[in-house]
């Protein structure tokens, strides 16, 4: 870039101007100190002066001071601390004659108080959500030029203003402000900038679902799904549950009713299973017992019961074949509803275990709402499972009761195989489930390893691959491989004792292979320690 | 199972009624016990450790654990 190209994004200076500008005497702002060499400059060098007149205009939204030979080398003014240092130095009779002079000549221009005069008789209209409101802008000024305990109070109100909903007429306040950019052109009061804030951070207010989700945006929105699938999944929905809580049941029972295809895992997502997953007519084929799914099909499935109750939503990817959630909107609740955050530790398989919800997540601050969507999904999941409980009162019991029992490790691995060997869960669920024993069972991972990989033994014709586990074992550490003992867990829960030198085979002849996506290793083979999950 | 369980907090309920401390446990167990997935969200050490308070002995405590979860 030409130097004189250069000086319309930044002022460059030498070494030592670039030192001057940085160091002392300084105009003491409180939380910022600026050098009054610069102010002085920006006023005296012609070419500054006019950088500063653009900044103050509003056509450059920030003064940069760079050094003429490394660009990289700057530092950035902000227009409410350039303002600042001007009017302290004013003040402080630190400027001569012509510097005030200069400083009067363009003051006016940056003057706030000039523009809102310019604007109080006006009107401002907007649309919050296919409703057109028309506010005088005397009355959003007032409320943007409260105090802060006035503010706080404003927030805190419930009742409308001048007509207005308390939340509309915030998102109106925020609006304004922010398309007119009234922050970067005008000298604001602190006050205004404070209270903006204190709109897009309130716990109290509701603003950020306006204006969202106003259609659905799903590149596959015509497909279609199982008609017994649907049939089961609305069946026995309550009447009188409102759509919201119509939603999170369906999701619920979604993740109660599919589960996620051990198959795919196994082969990376790659291979023949693949093509059948991201050919999206397969959503046709998917039922209770043919319910094997992979995330973006259950999105897809999902999707379709928000079409059918006329509730918009967005794919996070427009592509069909890829890893993705959604995000739906209901009334003030913007949610995204992600069933497989974790292979083993989202909701498609955490809720046949009825452990919490971890894939909703509720796009809001104010706590109000917060309050009434976990209200609804609790009542719902209660409904569904028959029984939900937060974690508060085990935290409780483990703070003032609990003490350590005297199991030792053989006594725990006893338990652990005695449970595997009575499974009631098949696939990625019983993997889940063998995770979340190994969390309870054992304090730390000294004592186990799980690692899952892709097995191509004794495959049935339809298959390419399998996700099969192995679990090593040690009573002492897993570190010490002589005494391992290993065992592999196949999906139907069959527990089979196995030894290094079989696995050893197994990884040589191609029978069984890592999974690339994960880092869990067995003990004993490749020679790396396991990653524990 | 965790009914038979939540049988025997009701029955320590009522014994402990005389007892502030012992009957604040209980109460706190009761709460705990609401949920039937509640052995699947506490470590083996706090299940053990329940279930004693609960004054199930040492010698079933592993068959019993093996039920709940």
């Amino acid at each position: 870039m030409a130097k004189e190209e250069k000086k319309k994004k930044a002022i460059l200076v030498n070494q030592k101007d670039f030192a001057l500008f940085q160091s002392e005497p300084f105009l003491d702002l409180g939380m910022k100190k600026v050098s009054l060499n610069l102010i002085k400059e920006l006023l005296n060098n012609p070419s500054y002066y006019d950088n500063l007149k653009e900044f103050l205009n509003g056509k450059i939204l920030l003064i940069k001071i760079a050094l003429i030979d490394d660009e990289k080398k700057h530092f950035l003014l902000r227009k409410e601390n350039v303002i600042a240092s001007l009017e302290l130095a004013l003040k402080e009779n630190l400027l001569n004659k012509e510097e005030v002079e200069k400083y009067q000549e363009i003051r006016n221009k940056a003057n706030y108080a000039s523009y809102k005069l310019d604007m109080l008789d006006k009107i401002y209209m907007t649309k919050i959500d296919y409703n057109s409101f028309f506010v005088d802008l005397k009355d959003i000024f007032n409320v943007l030029e409260y105090d802060e305990y006035s503010f706080q109070e404003f927030l805190l109100d419930e009742s409308s203003y001048k007509g207005i909903p308390k939340d509309q007429f915030l998102y109106i306040c925020y609006t304004f402000y922010t398309q007119e950019k009234i922050y970067y052109k005008w000298n604001v009061p602190i006050n205004i900038m404070n209270n903006i804030k204190a709109i897009i951070n309130s716990k109290n207010n509701d603003i950020h679902y306006f204006n969202k989700f106003l259609t659905t945006i799903d590149f596959n929105s015509d497909a279609q799904i199982n008609e017994e699938l649907k049939n089961y999944i609305l069946d026995n929905i309550p009447e009188e549950y409102n759509l919201l809580e119509k939603i999170i049941y369906i999701y619920l029972k979604l993740c109660l009713t599919l589960t996620y295809d051990p198959e795919f895992y196994a082969l990376n997502e790659e291979g023949v299973v693949a093509l059948k997953h991201g050919d999206i007519n397969n959503l046709k084929k998917i039922t209770k017992d043919n319910n094997k799914v992979v995330c973006y099909e259950f999105n897809a499935i999902l999707a379709y019961f928000l079409r059918y109750f006329h509730v918009n939503y967005e794919m996070s990817s427009p592509e069909y074949a890829n890893h993705s959630f959604l995000t739906f909107r209901y009334d003030k609740f913007i949610v995204s509803a992600d069933a497989v955050k974790s292979m083993f530790r989202g909701d498609l398989t955490n809720i046949k275990l009825g452990k919490d919800i971890t894939g909703l997540d509720l796009q809001s601050l104010c706590l109000k709402t917060k309050e009434q969507f976990w209200s609804m999904a609790v009542k719902v999941y209660s409904q569904i499972k028959g029984e939900y409980s937060s974690f508060d009162y085990i935290n409780e019991y483990q703070n003032n009761y609990a003490s350590l029992s005297n199991l030792s490790v053989k006594d725990r691995l006893d338990i652990l195989i005695k449970k595997l060997n009575l499974p009631n869960l098949s696939g990625i669920d019983n993997y889940a489930y063998l995770f979340t024993l190994k969390k309870l069972i054992f304090l730390d991972s000294e004592n186990i390893d799980v690692t899952i990989l892709c097995s191509k033994e004794n495959l049935s014709m339809d298959k390419e691959g399998i996700a099969l586990c192995v679990i090593t074992i040690n009573p002492v550490s897993i570190d010490n491989m002589e005494s391992n003992k290993y065992y592999i867990y196949n999906p139907n829960g069959n527990l089979i004792p196995t030894s290094l030198d079989e696995l050893k085979e197994k990884f040589k002849t191609g029978l069984f292979n890592y999974i690339p996506s994960s880092t869990s290793r067995i003990p004993g083979i490749e020679g790396e320690l396991s990653y524990d999950r | 199972m965790i009914d038979k369980i939540r049988q025997i907090n009701a029955a320590l309920i009522k014994q402990y009624k005389d007892n502030q401390e012992e009957l604040k446990k209980q109460n706190l167990i009761k709460k705990i016990l609401e949920d039937k997935y509640c052995f699947l969200k506490m470590d083996i050490d706090t299940a053990f450790s329940l279930l004693k308070d609960l004054n199930i002995p040492d010698e079933y405590l592993k068959d019993i654990y093996l039920k709940l979860i």
